[in-house]
């Protein structure tokens, strides 16, 4: 009688959350999706076209065959597409963006021309981490990346697990022992943010190999990445904002974003 | 000499010698009598049949002519044929046969006669006599006639009718009607103390006494519920709650499950005004809105109006919800409790001096705190509320009384997120104090005058620890007075004025780092005031129309010190403006006219058109579409924000059934909303100086029929209520600028509710409700950046949430027979009788991790998503105990 009675109350606190089946409506014509960003690393950057699509979880189809260049004031970066991955384009030499300059993303696919325009701020110091162990196992979490509030200094953060390498797990699938997870600092709040849902904890084991990346965000990059975010990590909690499409720097009807960021990078292996 | 001859009591005596046996009654004599005045008719049937006749000139129409044939037919037949039709009786005693008018029943040649008379005025006071607290909308009218009136929000009622002798009737819902003779030939104060009818217990009665009542004194507008009705009504866990007893009445919507919010007739839940003791407060719900911020214990009276504002109200578009609080006990001693899963309180009143001054003290505090130690969650997670209600009502003499009221509530709700704060903690808190004095100048001339201080704090901690936190503030400063003076029985004329100072702090965030807080955004805080003056006139035209008409002048002006932006067409600062300490840098004066005539057709049907305009200076700026209060920014209107108005119609019909014992109501409506306010994609509201910059503004148009069928007599009893409403809204820059539902539009609400009462000690009641499902954007399709899904939107809400109904059961058992000193009692409630899932969004980030709905973290990884819906419980089932003394 007590358990049910404390259930009931629990009732009161814990929404109820169901699976349901809700078919999208559709649209009768695709956008063109831009997924791409060139950071202050020496290295060949990639580009993603993709198409969207009319279902969840549907594979979106990729866009080949597209006329990708990236530009400053000075040089002109043509992209190629990628053999083994359809609808990623990589520049063909590798080189960095510098803070301070802008950048013109220029895409011709399937007759229309698309562009982007961005720019590139610097990214400040970066803090290490924090994980602990989690009581009663011998996996460990992660619990402090970022303050979600930082007025000054907006930043994305990448974290990159790898426990592939660690005793036990040396014979299993690499793919279940990496994971990406991205953290945000952002000079706004939002009520969807404060009470969004709770969200995958990651566990991993002592001698897991870590890659915190800190990007730097322009505004019009943070304006994005808050909006996605409310779309996507901090939907369906009790204080969901007004849906909304999320904004873009691509013209002509595209979707996504092309970004440059200054990116700096901190390893550790846990102990 | 003349008025004298009018005023007092004529006897005609006949044979004054004799003594006339009642026999002669039975006397049969003839006469053929045309056209000839009343009195002289009754002087021949005197003279033939030797009798002596007594009767009151200013009751027998001696005047009328009246036409009489009869051939050898008795005293008796022909008095009976001859009076019957002017409702005249007549008894034999001693020598005399008395003449008189049936129980006051005034014809209207008699009402239209004595109208020409002099006119006196009956005023005082309606009280409880068990508790000597006055009972607010009791009515007062002359047996037979269509002259009364109601008490008003202090109990005090004016009625000026023309001199006569009538029987007066006092009478209030629940309690013994009292009927008085009064021969009315000067001004009389009559105050009364009714009591409570032991024999009647009215279980679920929404609307005070009967329509033929209402339309009497012609209170259709207002939508009455007492705490012993709301008590009465299954309840969201048990705790019976005023806020939430709003979804049963037609025309207002409420968001479901656990919510605060509520919706009047097309009207956003910030367009609602909530007024304890005269002052407004800004956040009536604890808990995110699952439980209502007063205890419904503490409430005396609450009035609902949803259109046909009376001139007194302003300052919201869509609805007020005035609330009085409990005066306290002025005969003895009192207190009151209960205890149960989720809420206790208790409540204490005694008199201070008897008859005199008296106090009422409640607190209510909840008892959800401990859940997390006994359930071995996450003890991380606090919760908890409390509120407290006081009162002293001081009467310094019969024209003269004082009450100081006071609230205060608080939330505080934390729990710790190690990932990204400390512990994140939000805490908010209502205080209110009012101090009113009640004036009678005289007998028609009453006054109120009222002080009130309201503040609502809203603080979300960043870090406990740290002591950061964003904090948003309204406060307000009101004086103002009211006045009613009763004319006479066509006329009631109202006004008041009043002037409001008001703070507002938006929202702005402290560091106890001073880095973090040299780059903290610092958002404008504003003042303002306001200045409003009203009057109205409540006026009757002949027997079958009432007209109201008024005008509420309202002014405000915002003042510095402050700074505020200008925009541009697109939205973009162009100007930043500083300005300086009681500098006004912005005016707005917006007249609204208020208009009702009310029809009645017969005592118990009566049809009523009216118009009102209604304008809102201060809006609570939020693009959360969940069910509950979340962040609150409180904003007045200045430069870039114009008041928003309403233009409101409706046409209201009423009609008694079947004796009086079924009322039907239907009532239809057309609004026009202007400025309203809806924001841009993903706005940015708390942090923001440039908060003015999200927001949108546009047109809206709602429109509905409200049907209600009640029955309020008997053992049996309840209602049924239908709403078919749609609410609109047009937006430049939003849904390609084409109209689109508002969120809480929903065409068919459906509210069902039965109540039994054995009047002994059982009493049963059950609620049922439908509301069509809320309209919600949902996807037309997903693209993915980056390793997230994401929902591509088509128009604005474009689809509806699954139908939202529900089920609700309350069985109470009184534990000792009633009325006994000691009453107790045990309730026990099923929320949600059928556990029906009932929806309020739907998602598409979810993955479903054996059998738990999460968002994934690894980008990597290529999930499959759910769509999935939430809604707030299943079957709440509790029990309370209350006790009263």
């Amino acid at each position: 009688m007590k358990k049910v009675f404390l259930y009931t109350v629990l009732l009161i606190c814990a929404a109820c959350e169901k699976q349901t089946d809700w078919p999208a409506q559709g649209l009768e014509t695709s956008y063109l999706v831009v997924d791409g960003m060139i950071t202050n690393e020496v290295k060949s950057h990639a580009v993603t076209l993709t198409r969207t699509v009319n279902e969840l979880n549907a594979m979106p189809q990729a866009v080949s065959g597209a006329s990708v260049i990236i530009s400053d004031a000075d040089s002109i970066w043509f992209l190629i597409e990628d053999f083994v991955r359809p609808g990623v384009y990589l520049t063909k030499n590798n080189f960095r963006a510098r803070p301070g300059v802008d950048y013109t993303l220029l895409i011709s696919a399937d007759g229309v021309t698309y562009s982007a325009k961005t720019r590139m701020v610097p990214v400040n110091t970066l803090v290490r981490l924090h994980y602990s162990k989690i009581a009663g196992s011998g996996l460990f979490h992660i619990t402090w990346v970022a303050n979600a509030y930082n007025a000054a200094h907006p930043a994305m953060y990448e974290v990159l697990l790898d426990w592939s390498q660690v005793p036990g797990f040396l014979s299993e699938d690499s793919a279940s022992c990496t994971a990406r997870l991205f953290y945000y600092s952002l000079p706004t709040l939002d009520v969807s943010e404060v009470f969004a849902p709770e969200i995958e904890k990651i566990q991993f084991p002592a001698g897991t190999k870590i890659v915190e990346r800190k990007y730097s965000l322009t505004p019009g990059y943070v304006e994005f990445i808050r909006a996605m975010i409310s779309e996507t990590n901090w939907k369906g909690g009790l204080f969901d904002s007004a849906p909304a499409n999320i904004p873009t720097n691509i013209s002509n009807g595209a979707l996504g974003f092309f970004a440059a960021c200054d990116v700096i990078t901190d390893s550790l292996v846990v102990q | 000499m003349q008025t004298l001859k009018k005023t007092c009591v004529i006897f005609l005596l006949f044979f004054a010698a004799f003594v006339v046996p009642a026999q002669n009654l039975d006397r049969k004599i003839t006469l053929r009598i045309k056209s000839k005045p009343l009195g002289e008719v009754i002087n021949e049937i005197g003279q033939k049949a030797n009798i002596n006749f007594s009767y009151s000139t200013q009751n027998i129409p001696v005047e009328k002519p009246v036409s009489i044939k009869a051939r050898n037919a008795s005293v008796r037949s022909i008095l009976d044929e001859l009076l019957k039709k002017y409702s005249i009786e007549f008894t034999v005693v001693e020598s005399q046969v008395i003449l008189k008018a049936i129980k006051n029943t005034i014809e209207p040649w008699a009402e239209k006669q004595i109208n020409e008379k002099q006119k006196f005025t009956i005023s005082g006071y309606l009280k409880d006599a068990a508790t000597g607290e006055v009972l607010i909308g009791a009515y007062v009218y002359a047996k037979g006639t269509t002259l009364g009136t109601a008490t008003n929000a202090y109990g005090f009622y004016s009625l000026t009718i023309p001199q006569g002798s009538y029987v007066m009737v006092f009478s209030f819902v629940g309690y013994k009607s009292f009927e008085e003779s009064l021969d009315l030939k000067e001004n009389l104060q009559v105050s009364k103390e009714l009591e409570f009818d032991k024999t009647e217990i009215k279980a679920v009665e929404i609307k005070s006494g009967s329509a033929e009542e209402a339309i009497l004194t012609k209170k259709l507008n207002a939508i009455k519920l007492s705490p012993k009705e709301i008590s009465h009504l299954p309840s969201f866990a048990g705790d019976f709650d005023l806020i939430k007893t709003l979804q049963a009445i037609p025309g207002i919507k409420t968001y479901g499950d656990g919510s605060a919010l509520f919706y009047a007739r097309g009207g956003n839940s910030d367009q609602n005004l909530i007024m304890v003791d005269e002052a407004p407060i800004y956040n009536p719900s604890h808990l995110f809105g699952f439980f209502s911020a007063l205890a419904p214990e503490a409430i005396n009276d609450a009035e609902i109006y949803k259109g046909d504002f009376p001139a007194k109200y302003g300052g919201r578009l869509s609805s007020v919800v005035d609330i009085k609080i409990r005066e306290g006990n002025m005969k003895k001693f009192g207190f009151a409790g209960s205890i149960g899963p989720y809420t206790s309180y208790l409540s204490l009143e005694a008199p201070i001096k008897k008859d005199k001054c008296s106090f009422y003290v409640s607190a209510r505090k909840s008892t959800l705190g401990w859940i997390p130690y006994v359930l071995k969650l996450n003890k991380n997670l606090k919760m908890s509320f409390f509120d407290v209600n006081a009162k002293i009502n001081f009467k310094a003499n019969e024209n003269n009384r004082f009450f100081l009221s006071f609230y205060g509530g608080q939330d505080v709700y934390s729990r710790i997120n190690q990932s990204s704060f400390n512990t994140f903690g939000i805490t908010w808190n209502n205080l209110l104090g009012t101090f009113r004095w009640n004036h009678i100048f005289n007998n028609r001339i009453f006054s109120n005058t009222t002080a009130y201080y309201s503040r609502y704090n809203y603080f979300l901690y960043l870090s406990r620890e740290e002591k950061n936190y964003w904090k948003s503030a309204i406060m307000d400063l009101t004086f103002k007075t009211d006045f009613s003076y009763f004319l006479n029985p066509e006329n009631t004329l109202r006004a008041g004025i009043s002037i409001s100072y008001r703070t507002f702090n938006p929202g702005n965030v402290s560091f106890t780092n001073p880095d973090m807080q040299e780059h903290a955004p610092v958002i404008s805080r504003y003042s303002s005031l306001e200045y409003d003056i009203y009057l109205s006139n409540e006026q009757q035209i002949g027997e079958k129309f009432t007209l109201n008409y008024g005008v509420r002048l309202p002014v405000w002006q915002d003042i510095g010190p402050t700074t505020f932006y200008s925009f541009n067409t697109l939205n973009e600062v162009y100007d930043t403006t500083f300005v300086a300490k009681s500098k006004t840098y912005s005016t707005y004066l917006s007249p609204e006219p208020r208009f009702s005539l009310q029809y009645t057709i017969t005592k118990k049907n009566a049809l009523k058109l009216y118009y009102s305009r209604t304008s809102q200076f201060m809006q609570v700026l939020t693009n959360s579409v969940g069910p509950f209060t979340s962040l609150e920014v409180w904003v007045p209107s200045g430069p870039s924000i114009k008041p928003q108005k309403t233009d409101h119609i409706g046409l209201s019909f009423f009609r008694n059934l079947f004796g009086s014992k079924v009322i039907l109501s239907v009532d239809g409506y057309y609004k026009w909303f202007h400025n309203t306010i809806d924001y841009k994609d993903h706005a940015n509201m708390l942090f923001n100086p440039l908060i003015e910059g999200e927001l949108r503004f546009g047109k809206g148009r709602a429109y509905g029929v409200e049907l209600m069928i009640r029955k309020s007599e008997g053992k049996l009893t309840g209602w049924i209520g239908y709403t078919y409403s749609r609410s609109f809204k047009v937006i430049p820059g939003i849904n390609n600028d084409e109209e689109f539902p508002a969120n809480y539009d929903s065409p068919h609400n459906i509210y069902v509710n039965i109540s039994f009462d054995t009047e002994n000690r059982f009493f049963f009641s059950a609620n049922w409700m439908f509301l069509k499902g809320n309209p919600v954007t949902t996807p037309v399709a997903f693209y993915y950046y980056n390793g997230y899904s994401v929902p591509l939107y088509g128009s604005k809400n474009n689809s509806r949430l699954p139908d939202y109904h529900r089920l609700d059961v309350s069985v109470g058992f009184r534990l000792n027979k009633p009325f006994r000193k000691y009453q107790h009692s045990l309730s026990i409630t099923l929320y949600n009788a059928y556990a029906r899932k009932n929806p309020f969004c739907v998602n598409f980030n979810k993955i479903d991790d054996n059998g738990n709905f999460i968002v994934p973290a690894d980008n990597s990884k290529g999930y499959e998503l759910v769509p999935t819906t939430i809604s707030v419980s299943g079957i709440i089932p509790s029990i309370s105990y209350k006790f009263r003394f």
